[in-house]
């Protein structure tokens, strides 16, 4: 350790020149005060809403003031868009699941065949009392039978000769 | 302007240093009455810790950057940022200790994030260095440096340091200018006290190179 310091002894001496580097006379006398009112500031500008810094930022710069409508135009037409779309498909719009979906309109079904489609799936699967599109569960038979064009069938029996 | 951060060096040549014990002690009492006081919000008493601080703090940013206005937005921005954090401050260091490390961190990434460097702005030497007694000496041993100027000599001194790599031009600085002892600058440093003698006696060796034609 001794021998450090005696190798470096003249760099040390040297280096003692950057302790009488000071700032200009009287920079301290006032710098704890500014820390504290840089402090203070930034204590009130926290506590200001956030809002307030929103619209001020706006004001201060237009181009945030532009970007700011953009975002609410976008907004709003998003939320416009499913509602002006006419070619709901019934059975492909809304559904229970997510009432959010927006429904897309086929290219190839028209808005009555994908009725026609709904009216059979309900023929297929609804079939109670209350339903007034449902089948009926027992046909009754028709009273008129087209006999003619159903002849009775008559099947002669021979018995077999063997010669 | 105090050095108060005393070196091993001090600490056996200062006949006096058992009278210097119980005043750091004391200041360290008060630091923490102050340090509790400023975690209410009293600004009046961290106004007071920032006086006390001021110099030391300052001189760590200044000599690490030798820029004095990056220094003085540095300082500013290291006591204020101290306020926000004081509430963390559990005491496990000095508040000195806590506060020195923000100031080096603080530092250290400012110089990080300026991939241009940092341009020199220093400020005038006092001119009582010329009887500072290690000068004087310095210039008596018919040196160069008799020839050259102090600004000359201050400006080549700086740009040396410059030279150096952060994390040694930090050691030599807090060692062999700001005072401290090796173990101070472990604990700021978050290191053991082998790491920083290396790295001071590489510092060292790196410094007497480039600044060879003043040691001659």
């Amino acid at each position: 350790m001794h021998n450090e310091q005696q190798d470096f002894e003249r760099l040390i001496k040297l280096l003692s020149i950057k302790k009488f580097e000071k700032p200009a006379d009287g920079y301290f006398d006032n710098f704890s005060s500014r820390v504290i009112s840089k402090i203070e500031n930034e204590t009130q500008q926290d506590q200001e809403s956030w809002l307030i810094n929103i619209i001020r930022s706006i004001i201060k710069r237009p181009s945030y003031a532009a970007g700011f409508a953009l975002i609410v135009i976008a907004l709003a037409f998003a939320i416009m868009s499913p509602i002006k779309g006419g070619d709901i498909q019934p059975n492909k719009g809304f559904t229970q699941n997510n009432p959010w979906e927006i429904a897309q309109p086929t290219k190839s079904a028209s808005s009555i065949n994908g009725f026609n489609q709904l009216s059979s799936k309900i023929d297929e699967t609804h079939n109670s009392s209350t339903n007034p599109v449902a089948p009926p569960d027992n046909k009754p038979d028709s009273l008129f039978k087209d006999t003619q064009n159903n002849p009775k069938i008559f099947i002669l029996t021979k018995p077999v000769s063997y010669p | 302007m105090g050095h108060p951060a005393s070196t091993e060096k001090n600490k056996q040549n200062d006949p006096q240093q058992g009278d210097k014990k119980p005043l750091q002690e004391r200041r360290a009492a008060d630091d923490i009455t102050l340090v509790k006081r400023s975690q209410n919000g009293d600004l009046e008493a961290y106004d007071e810790l920032v006086r006390r601080y001021q110099e030391r703090i300052y001189n760590i940013i200044y000599n690490m950057t030798a820029n004095r206005d990056i220094t003085d937005d540095l300082a500013q921005e290291t006591f204020i940022k101290a306020f926000r954090a004081i509430k963390s401050f559990k005491g496990d260091s000095s508040f000195y200790t806590w506060l020195y490390r923000i100031a080096v961190n603080k530092t250290l990434n400012h110089i990080k994030n300026r991939k241009e460097g940092i341009a020199m702005s220093l400020n005038s030497v006092d001119i009582n260095v010329e009887n500072h007694p290690d000068l004087v000496s310095l210039i008596n041993d018919k040196t160069p440096l008799r020839e050259i100027n102090l600004n000359e000599i201050q400006e080549k001194l700086n740009i040396a340091l410059l030279k150096l790599s952060e994390k040694h031009r930090l050691v030599v600085i807090m060692h062999d200018v700001e005072g401290m002892s090796h173990d101070e600058i472990a604990k700021i440093l978050d290191c053991n006290s082998g790491t920083v003698r290396s790295r001071l006696f590489y510092a060292r060796q790196q410094l007497q190179q480039l600044l060879s034609d003043l040691l001659k």
